[in-house]
């Protein structure tokens, strides 16, 4: 038998290297990616849930956390090759 | 028993696939890893019978945005290692297939349920591979439409067929 808490610790530790990645990671591809994995981490969570109290409307919010994770991450994307062809570094600037 | 196994295998692969996000060095192994892990969490989605959240993390995020990234790194002025490519041709299309196995979920009983996500992962590798030796964008642009136009369709086709999305109720 599944246990929605087993599905939920796993997406604690999921969100947690996420959270990592972001703060770790410097390029900014690998930083996108660390932003997907929260959202993956919160999908998980939403599934572990929708098991727990059988209320299918947790797949529905999936699917929509899904599509803006693809829109999100367009836009994220474009932004970092715009940076990238002006030949931004990614280093913090020395302001 | 087994069922359990093969749940835990499959959050293990998840949690890899994350790992692999955090400590590869280049870009192009993260995009790799990340894959797997979105690949792997579909397949727990299929577990949990969430059928509709399962075809869409396929088709969307391990076909769409494996295509993505690893296509659009070479603006990066950043070149995966050939190795990198080849891996990625046999580890994904085989990891797709192993969480579809392990996920037990009816997405098996579809012939085309298995087939059409795994050759979008694998042609969108085929298409970045064209890109690093032709570099024709033409020919890129063309088998990127023609993968996502696939991936829609059969997830379109798979949400159409199960009964679990128009039917009266669950099993």
């Amino acid at each position: 038998m599944i246990q929605p808490v087993t599905i939920l610790i796993a997406s604690g530790l999921l969100f947690a290297i996420g959270a990592a990645v972001l703060i770790v990671r410097k390029h900014p591809l690998i930083v996108l990616l660390g932003l997907e994995l929260l959202l993956q981490a919160v999908n998980l969570a939403l599934a572990a849930l929708t098991l727990w109290f059988g209320d299918w409307n947790g797949q529905i919010a999936i699917v929509v956390i899904v599509a803006i994770a693809a829109s999100e991450l367009s836009v994220g994307i474009g932004a970092a090759i715009a940076c990238s062809q002006q030949h931004w570094t990614w280093r913090e600037r020395q302001s | 028993m087994a069922a359990t196994t093969a749940f835990a295998l499959l959050l293990l692969l998840a949690i890899a696939g994350a790992g692999g996000v955090l400590l590869f060095r280049r870009p192009g192994q993260c995009c790799v890893a990340f894959v797997l892990c979105s690949t792997a969490l579909a397949g727990i989605y299929g577990f949990l019978d969430l059928r509709f959240a399962a075809l869409i993390e396929l088709a969307i995020l391990a076909g769409l945005f494996g295509l993505v990234f690893i296509v659009v790194l070479p603006w990066f002025g950043r070149h995966t290692a050939p190795r990198t490519w080849w891996a990625s041709l046999v580890v994904l299309p085989l990891t797709v297939l192993i969480t579809l196995v392990l996920s037990q979920s009816a997405i098996q009983e579809s012939a085309a349920g298995p087939l059409l996500p795994m050759w979008a992962v694998t042609g969108s590798h085929l298409a970045a591979l064209g890109r690093e030796w032709f570099t024709r964008h033409a020919v890129l642009l063309i088998l990127t439409g023609l993968l996502l136009l696939a991936s829609l369709v059969s997830t379109a086709y798979l949400v159409r067929d199960h009964d679990a999305l128009f039917g009266e109720g669950e099993k």
